[in-house]
Order: C-alpha cells, then sequence, then structure tokens
C-alpha cells in the first residue's frame, strides 16, 4: 500500500510516469479498502485539503497558545491602551534593511477638544523582534513551568501588538490565542456529547423500533420544532449565575449537545432500518451475534462516512452558538477569554469608530466556520467513494 | 503577516459583519423600529414661541438678559406661554398661587438666569419601557428645594415655607395658597390629612411605615406625629430632635411632594373610607384585581413620583412641570402643566418648553446613535464617559457634550468584614491588611484606564501608591507566601479574596480586573465573578459575597451612604433592626454608626461637620476603599438650550432644574 501512496504524492512529473501511475491506480483501486478510497478522493478536493491543513494549524495554535503568544492575556501594557495593531517592518530610514524584524514605539496623543487618544509610530525608537525570547512566565498546559516565548521583545514592557490592544492595554493577538483555546476547544468537545447521544439514542431507535423508536423519534420532533437561538438562550440563562467558569464552559457544552444530537439521530435512525434488513445481518442474527455486536461490528462502519461529514458540519454550528451566547452576555464571561467574550467587549459605536481592530476575532470566526465548511464539503464528495 | 490595505479591507468586512449582528440581535430582541424624527415638528413649535408677548429678554436674541434678584411678592404682572391661549382657561394670574415660587433650582453662584422664551419640544431617549431617568429626574418636584442638590440652604418648594422649632421636634409647614393640582383643583391640608391620615397610617395600604418618618430617622423610633392646624398650615412632630427631615424632604432618596400631597379628591374615589366597597367592585374588576381587592386598585390608582413617566399616569392630577398625555410603543408625550406653580423674576409662568417627547429605543447604543445624530435635546442618564470622545466629535450635528460631576462615586471596593468564614474575618477586620491592599491600588491607573483622566484620586483615604510597604505590612501580619507563591492566612492556606460582582454599571467589570491584576501583585491569589444583578443583591443581603464593588453616594454628605450594608453586612442588619438581627458592631464601627445616625438627624449645619468626621474616621479605617473621587459625567445638551449651568455643579441637579430650560432662536 505504501508504495501506491508514495507514487500518488508525486503527481504530474511527467507524461510516461502519469500513464504508468493510471495503470497502477487502476490496480490499486480494486484492492484498495473503503477508507482508502476516500482518502483519494478527499485528497483531489483542493479545498478541503488546504482547510484541513488550516484547522490542523489552528488547532495546534489553540493548544501550544501559551508558547506561541508573546504575552499574557491578563497582562496589562498601561501605557498603550487601545492601541492600534502594529506594523511589522524591515526597513528603517537610518539603518536601512534589515533582516530582523522590528516595530517602532508608539506614542499616545490626546486631542484636547474631543478627548480622543490615538497613537503615532514614534520612529526614533525601535524595538527588534527575537524568537524564543524570555518573557513572561507562564505553565504550559499548568504543568511545564517555563518563560520562553516564540518571539517577542526583549525589554520588558515594550510594545508588539500584532492586533492592537483593547481598553486595558492588553495585547488582543495574545488574547484571540487564548480565546482560540475556549472556542475551539468547545466544538470538539460539544460534538463528542453530541456524537454519543446521536448514535445512541438514534442506534436504539433504529434497531429496536416499536414503543421506543416512536418515543424517541417524538422527542426529536418536539425539538427540531423549537427554534434553536430563544431555546440556547433560555438554557443558557437557566445556568446557575454562582456556577464557576469552568462549570458554565461545561455546561454549556451540555445544553448544545442536548439540542443538537436530533439530526444526527435522525441519520443514524435511518441508515440503521435499511442496514437491518440487510442480508449481512441476517447472517450475523443467525450465526448468534448480539444486538450490540451487530450494531458495533456490522451496522456503524457502514454509514461511518455519513457520521464523519454530519459532525464536521455540525462543529462550526456548535462554535457559532458558543460565540453568540457568549456575545450576548449568556455564555462565558471575562475574565474567560473566547471569542464570543472578546467580540463582546466590542458591540459598542466606539469600537466601531475608534477601535475597530477589536473586531479581530470576529475574523477568526469567519475563518474557522469556513474552514470547517470546506472541510465538511470534501468530506461529503469523498464518503461515497463508489461513486 | 499582511498588508495593510488587507488588513483594512478584512476590518471592514468585519465590521458589516458585526453591524449584522447587532441587528440580528436588536430583531431578535423583539425591536418594534425607531420612530420618526421629529425634527420638522419642533421647529414649528420654536416658531410660535416667537409670538409670546410680554415675555422679556426675546428682543435680546440668542441671549436673553440675566434676571435681576426680586422679591416675589412684587411681582404682580404674570404671563404664560402662548400654547395656553384659547384653551378655556381661567387667566394665569388666578391659575398661580398667591405665593408663586421664584424658581432657584441652581445656586446663582453656578447659574447665570436669563429670562427664557415660551416654546419648544424637548427631545429624550431612553432603553426603558415606561421610564425616562432623564424626564423624571426633571420633572420631580419635592416639598422642599435645595439648590443644586448641594444641601447648603434649604427653601420652599411646593410648600411655601417651613419653621423648625428650637428644639428641632417640631416642624410647621405652610403650603401655597392658591396652589392647584393639573385638573384646576384646589391643593389644601385636606390633602396632606388624607395623604398621612388615610394612606400613611393605613396599615392595609402602608404595611411598613416610612423609616425615615420615625424619631431619630430610623425604624426603631416612634412614629412622627401630624397635626392639621388650619386649610394651609400643618405640623409634624418628633419625640427627639431631627434637624435632618428637611432635607430628607428636599432631597434624599428623590422624593417628591407625593410623601406628604397627594390628590384626596381624586384618589377619594378609590379609597374604601369614602366609597363603599360595593361600589368599587366594578372598577376592581375592570382593573384585573379579585373582589375585595381595593388596596390593589388603590395602589394602581395612586401614582407616586417614580411613576408619573408610565402610561397609567395619563389623567392623574399632578403638581410637577409636565405631566403625561399621550404614551405609544415608542414615544411618550409630555404637555406643559397650566397649574404649574413656578415663575421667573419676570413674572412668566415656567416651564418655558411646552413639551417633552420621550423615545424608546432598543438599547443604550441606539441611545448613542440617536445623540450623536442630533436627535436628543438633553440626555444624561445614558450617556457615558467611555463615549465621550464620539460625542464630541459629532458636535456639529447640533448639540454640546459637557463634562459635569457624578453625584455618585464612580465605584467602591468592599470587602464584607463579617461574612462568616472565621479566617476570613481575621484576616480582614485586621486595619493591616485594608492599609496593604489600599497601598496596592493604583490609583493613576484606575484613573487613567476606566475613566480617562477624568476622576481624582480620594481626598480622605490615603492614596500613595507603595507595593514595598503593603507587602511588608503583610508580611508583619504573617501571611507568608506558601510554595505556589500565594499568601497563606492565619489558618496555614491559600488566603482567597473572591469578587462577585454585578455589571450594574460598565465601569465595575473592567475595575474588578483591573483591581484583581493589582492585588495579585501583592501575592494574593484573587479571583473575580461576574454574575446576574438580581442574584448578586440576593447574596449580599444572605451576607453571602465576600468582596464586590459598587457605588455609593458619599459625594452628596445628606444621603449617609457609607456603603455599611456591603463591608459590615451583619452590622448593618444590627443597626438597623435595632439590635433584633445580625451582630454587635465592634466598639470602632459604632463609633462611626453613631456619627452617621447624628448626621441624619443633625441641621444641615451641624451634620456637615460631622460627616467631616465620618470621612477621617472612614480614612483611618478605610472599612471600604473610596478610592477615587470627582468622577464627571458627560451630559448632552442641544446647542440652542439655554439656563444650563456650567461643568462645575452636579449633572443630575443641572438634569433637575429643567422646567428653567428654554431654546433661544
Amino acid at each position: 500500500m505504501s508504495t501506491v501512496l508514495e507514487k500518488t504524492d508525486k503527481r504530474g512529473i511527467g507524461i510516461s510516469r502519469r500513464s504508468r501511475r493510471r495503470r497502477d491506480e487502476q490496480g490499486a483501486y480494486e484492492v484498495a479498502s473503503q477508507w482508502q478510497l476516500m482518502w483519494w478522493k478527499f485528497r483531489k478536493h483542493k479545498l478541503a485539503m488546504a482547510s484541513a491543513v488550516i484547522l490542523l494549524l489552528m488547532y495546534l495554535t489553540a493548544a501550544f497558545c501559551e508558547f506561541l503568544a508573546p504575552t499574557l492575556p491578563a497582562q496589562r501594557f498601561t501605557e498603550y491602551k487601545n492601541a492600534p495593531p502594529q506594523t511589522v517592518r524591515f526597513y528603517d530610514k537610518e539603518s536601512g534593511f534589515s533582516f530582523r524584524p522590528f516595530v517602532y514605539d508608539m506614542k499616545m496623543e490626546v486631542d484636547t477638544k474631543t478627548f480622543r487618544r490615538t497613537f503615532q509610530a514614534d520612529t526614533s525608537k525601535k524595538y527588534p523582534i527575537h524568537f524564543f525570547v524570555r518573557g513572561e512566565p507562564y505553565k504550559l498546559w499548568g504543568i511545564f513551568k517555563t518563560d520562553i516565548h516564540l518571539f517577542g521583545t526583549k525589554e520588558a514592557g515594550a510594545p508588539l501588538f500584532l492586533m492592537g490592544t483593547d481598553d486595558l492595554g492588553r495585547d488582543l493577538f495574545t488574547r484571540i490565542l487564548y480565546g482560540a483555546r475556549v472556542s475551539l476547544s468547545f466544538g470538539i468537545l460539544g460534538i463528542i456529547l453530541t456524537l454519543v447521544l446521536g448514535l445512541l439514542l438514534g442506534g436504539i431507535s433504529g434497531y429496536l423500533g416499536g414503543v421506543t423508536d416512536t418515543v424517541i423519534q417524538r422527542a426529536i420532533d418536539l425539538l427540531i420544532c423549537l427554534p434553536t437561538i430563544p431555546l440556547w438562550m433560555a438554557l443558557a440563562a437557566a445556568l446557575p449565575r454562582s456556577w464557576s467558569a469552568l462549570d458554565i464552559y461545561m455546561g454549556m457544552i451540555v445544553i448544545f449537545s442536548i439540542i443538537g444530537w436530533t439530526g444526527l439521530a435522525r441519520v443514524v435512525r435511518g441508515k440503521i432500518l435499511s442496514l437491518r434488513e440487510e442480508d449481512f445481518t441476517m447472517a450475523a442474527r443467525l450465526a448468534g451475534a448480539s444486538d450490540i455486536r451487530i450494531i458495533r461490528k456490522h451496522l456503524l462502519p457502514s454509514f461511518a462516512s455519513y457520521i464523519i461529514v454530519n459532525t464536521t458540519l455540525a462543529i462550526p454550528g456548535t462554535i457559532l452558538g458558543e460565540t453568540s451566547l457568549s456575545f450576548l452576555g449568556l455564555g462565558l464571561q471575562a475574565p474567560v477569554v473566547s471569542w464570543g467574550v472578546l467580540l463582546k467587549d466590542a458591540q459598542n459605536l466606539e469600537t466601531l469608530a475608534h477601535h475597530p481592530w477589536l473586531l479581530w476575532p470576529a475574523f477568526f470566526i469567519v475563518l474557522t466556520v469556513l474552514m470547517f465548511n470546506f472541510l465538511g464539503d470534501g468530506l461529503r464528495d469523498a464518503a461515497d467513494p463508489y461513486k | 503577516m499582511k498588508g495593510d490595505a488587507c488588513e483594512k479591507r478584512s476590518t471592514i468586512t468585519i465590521a458589516w459583519v458585526l453591524v449584522l449582528a447587532l441587528a440580528v440581535t436588536t430583531a431578535l430582541a423583539g425591536c418594534s423600529g425607531s420612530p420618526a424624527p421629529q425634527d420638522a415638528e419642533r421647529s414649528a413649535d420654536n416658531g410660535a414661541a416667537g409670538e409670546t408677548e410680554g415675555s422679556k429678554g426675546e428682543d435680546g436674541g440668542d441671549k436673553g438678559e440675566p434676571a435681576p434678584v426680586v422679591d416675589v411678592s412684587t411681582i404682580t404682572e404674570f404671563q404664560q406661554s402662548p400654547s395656553l391661549e384659547g384653551k378655556d382657561l381661567p387667566p394665569v394670574k388666578d391659575r398661580l398661587p398667591e405665593v408663586p415660587k421664584l424658581t432657584n433650582e441652581m445656586p446663582a453662584s453656578m447659574l447665570n438666569y436669563e429670562i427664557g422664551r415660551y416654546g419648544g419640544t424637548l427631545r429624550t431617549v431612553t432603553s426603558v419601557i415606561d421610564w425616562d431617568a432623564d424626564v423624571f429626574v426633571m420633572n420631580n418636584e419635592p416639598l422642599l428645594n435645595t439648590p443644586g442638590i448641594l444641601g447648603e440652604e434649604i427653601t420652599g418648594n411646593v410648600l411655601e415655607g417651613y419653621e423648625m422649632s428650637e428644639d428641632e421636634k417640631v416642624f410647621t409647614f405652610k403650603m401655597r395658597k392658591g396652589l392647584k393640582w393639573s385638573d384646576g383643583e384646589p391643593v389644601t391640608t385636606e390633602d396632606v390629612r388624607f395623604t398621612i391620615e388615610d394612606i400613611l397610617f393605613n396599615k392595609e395600604l402602608t404595611p411598613i411605615f416610612p423609616a425615615y418618618l420615625h424619631s431619630g430617622g430610623k425604624a426603631t423610633g416612634t412614629p412622627m406625629k401630624f397635626e392639621l392646624v388650619d386649610e394651609y398650615t400643618f405640623k409634624i412632630s418628633f419625640g427627639e430632635p431631627y434637624g435632618g427631615l428637611l432635607i430628607g424632604l428636599a432631597i434624599q432618596g428623590w422624593r417628591g411632594y407625593q410623601q406628604f400631597i397627594r390628590p384626596a379628591h381624586y384618589l377619594k374615589k378609590f379609597h374604601v373610607k369614602y366609597t363603599p366597597l360595593e361600589q368599587l367592585e366594578p372598577e376592581i374588576r375592570k382593573a384585573g384585581f379579585k373582589k375585595g381587592e381595593w388596596v390593589n386598585l388603590f395602589n394602581d390608582k395612586d401614582i407616586i413620583n417614580t411613576e408619573l413617566t408610565n402610561k397609567k399616569a395619563i389623567g392623574f392630577p399632578v403638581l410637577t412641570p409636565w405631566m403625561i398625555v399621550k404614551s405609544t410603543q415608542t414615544t411618550a408625550t409630555f404637555e406643559r402643566n397650566p397649574y404649574y406653580f413656578k415663575i421667573d423674576s419676570a413674572g412668566n409662568q415656567l416651564p418655558y418648553i411646552d413639551s417633552i417627547q420621550s423615545t424608546l429605543v432598543q438599547d443604550i447604543e441606539m441611545v448613542t446613535l440617536k445623540t450623536i445624530s442630533g436627535e436628543v435635546d438633553f440626555s444624561r442618564e445614558s450617556a457615558a464617559l467611555v463615549k465621550m470622545p464620539l460625542y464630541r466629535e459629532n458636535e456639529k450635528n447640533g448639540y454640546k457634550a459637557l463634562l459635569a460631576n457624578m453625584h455618585v462615586t464612580p465605584t467602591d471596593i468592599f470587602l464584607n468584614l463579617t461574612h462568616k468564614d472565621e479566617t476570613w474575618r481575621k484576616v480582614t477586620q485586621d486595619v493591616r491588611f485594608r492599609q496593604a491592599l489600599n497601598m496596592a491600588l493604583n490609583r493613576d491607573e484606575i484613573i487613567d484606564a476606566i475613566y480617562y483622566g477624568f476622576a481624582v484620586p480620594s481626598k480622605f483615604q490615603d492614596s500613595a501608591f507603595d507595593l514595598e510597604a503593603a507587602n511588608k505590612l503583610l508580611d508583619d501580619m504573617g501571611m507568608t507566601k506558601g510554595s505556589d507563591g500565594f499568601r497563606v492566612g492565619p489558618d496555614g492556606k491559600k488566603f482567597t479574596i473572591p469578587f462577585e460582582v454585578g455589571a450594574q454599571a460598565p465601569d465595575i467589570v473592567p475595575l474588578t480586573e483591573l483591581v484583581s491584576e493589582m492585588w495579585k501583585q501583592l501575592g494574593l491569589d484573587v479571583t473575580m465573578k461576574v454574575i446576574d444583578s438580581t442574584l448578586w443583591g440576593k447574596r449580599r443581603e444572605a451576607n453571602e459575597l465576600k468582596a464586590t464593588m459598587i457605588w455609593t453616594h458619599t459625594p452628596l454628605w445628606y444621603m449617609s451612604d457609607w456603603g455599611q450594608g456591603y463591608w459590615g453586612t451583619l452590622w448593618e442588619m444590627y443597626h438597623s433592626s435595632g439590635g433584633k438581627k445580625g451582630e454587635k458592631p465592634p466598639a470602632n464601627v459604632q463609633e462611626l454608626y453613631d456619627l452617621i445616625d447624628q448626621a441624619a438627624i443633625a441641621n444641615p449645619t451641624d451634620a456637615q461637620a460631622i460627616i467631616e468626621q465620618v470621612k477621617q474616621k472612614m480614612g483611618e479605617e478605610l472599612f471600604y476603599f473610596v478610592h477615587i473621587g470627582d468622577v464627571k459625567q458627560p451630559l448632552i445638551v442641544n446647542e440652542k438650550l439655554r439656563n444650563i449651568p456650567g461643568e462645575e455643579g452636579f449633572a443630575i441637579a443641572t438634569n433637575f432644574s429643567g422646567e428653567q430650560f428654554f431654546f433661544a432662536d
């Protein structure tokens, strides 16, 4: 198998090699497993491949946010409140081009009439950007104590704001990275619970049929009827406010899952209904296999691809849900940093007029959702490789 | 890294996304659209006002002439708004009381009063249904008043005057002869008798007699005694000296004339003493109450001052400058009261402005949007300091954004010294601990970050920022740092300060974040949680909050608000219940309580001296942190609006003087 994979990697080099490869593929197709076929097909979907890479990078970023962020999310730069994003430069008028990137210092000016504060680049002072600098100490994943950041300036308190700062002078780039951890993990954890509920209830409903089926299906009908946003809002508002931030985070995941499992359960039930009548199911049953074994070994793998697609498309919904609830002030709250919480700080006229960079978290939300949608699209195309 | 152009473009896209999100949120919450602008209507009103006959000052063009100081008895000629002509009303002289009130809302040092011109509609905006704080304050009429709400001088208002006996126990109040309700009925001591005997002393209507009307101003004292002298004079007496009553009637708690005067001729129709219950039954049923619930019917019909912006108040007789006449889903209209009792020194009946239009919008951001597009003539309650640059940049749209003083402290920091946690008590009741925390507060940063420089460090608590000294104090207390770098309490465990705040004001959450970071610098474990403000209130009452933030009325000496319920919940409970509930405060706290109690019943001059002692004690003991003060509050006024005091007074005092405003040409 590995040879096939290697060869397909080097595509488009010469005509002779390409025709040889086609012959190989022809042979390989006939013996390849379903997953292999899916992978080949998926790889042809360039947009989905790119999305997968970007998403992987984003999740890695979220996982290592402490190391990647130049500072800490609560670290205040008191001289630089509401400072705009800085431009990373390589060229300086006096010293010319340098390979080491740097940023200029910023000076605050206050308009005497409107009291508006603006920042101007101060070209007389520049801060070179170094890699693997020692900065604020932190604990990676709460375990490894270190103070090495991927990049930063060597002077403590020097400004390095790739995306500007907020009203307390906290670096927005750092906060977005930390927010990514909360917002992105929310999507994954939320979907795991949804998956468990959907598979379990859909599976039981389809396999057992009868009264159980009716009860579960009517429950699903009821849940689908309810408009989701007001329902989320009502449930989120019902979360005890005395809970800690972590409890609220978990509570919200549960809220999204208990509403979100219905679609998946429907698909699973439909599939199981049709598959349980198939000959191979009958054969397994006659051979004395238990119900659980039949579901696990014979039925589930038959529609695993659908589940994957469904899941991928559901993740951005959960992420958006968290963001919108936090944005409305019903979800997570400061000092927890999530993209929704960051956006909540930006929902006012002064931000739109004077500090538009505080809207950066919205860009990352859009990017994430878009990438998940492209990925889901590619997976859907690949999910049925025999077509 | 992306190029600048690209960055800009994506920012704009994102801006649109957010605008869309805002719109969706608005739609979701069931907004019913904003009403059409009323510009045309207002300018028409302004034009009509130009015809005012006899009123002085209009020939001066934009600027009226300053009003000379006069004795009200020398004024014999009175003028009214042209909008009242042809309305089949008695002449203005007969509508005014024999001795009208010569308006004195602001002290002469703060306002160079101009004789105004009649006409115009004042547009306000609110984000709360049936409530407009700006209109409420503007419209409220207390029994007595204190110019500029400073509490320095107390004069008559709805009441013509007062007399206090030597021993400060008996108060004789004189009413204005000829004063009339907005429906033309006379106001007499019968209204007072009805209010006090049939409402306040009626156990069904008033189960708990107001605490401030007891001797000593506390619920534990004996209730006041009421005596009717003649048609225009009545007496109130107490068992103990109570000079503080006067300020209590003038400004404390924004009490209106309704405390003692309610329209008896109107309300008797709903009171079982005057109307048999059988006759009331149809009304009770119509109002949706159960059979026999006349108390609910009465309370529904009896409109108190805070309900005067509610549509229920339409048709209710009032003494206020304006009265609500129409209320739709999005606007409430207030028209002038033709029987209003105040005049200016030229004999013009106030108010100058004929009507108020209060527009209801979805939220604070919509208020801001209307404000900066110049669609609001007066805005105080909804104006936020953080939006000042935005206001100022859009002043070309026809308004001015002033910076006046705020009547409350921005936000104070509280540690509950009576929380049931024994370790917590031991630590927080040690004054060294509070001193250390106080020294770790960097006032300059707080003022700069949260209040944009428009505040000053506390004047009666030490404002020095000294981390070294603060750390030393904590070391002296034996709060050494544990292996995790956090200081430990006397029980050997990590000592935590858990902030729990509600977001009642926009500065509370960011200030808590900031203060938490500052106290962490001392090696203390500080956590914070934002909770729903209703839950916050419940937890506070149940003595469950350990550390929190809220504002107090310390800038107004007569409010006797020193946050007692927040830093010593159980002690305050003991004090207010007369020792029945809570815990007995220690000697140093009792001293403070004694001073505050003395100030509450003392006459204004003595009270102010006592308050200075309170401040000094608060500075030494640091029961709570009044870390900064003198914060500014933006005040949005139409650029044509006159008789607006300068920026040195309280914003809310300017708001209070609304009947004096007028639109210049």
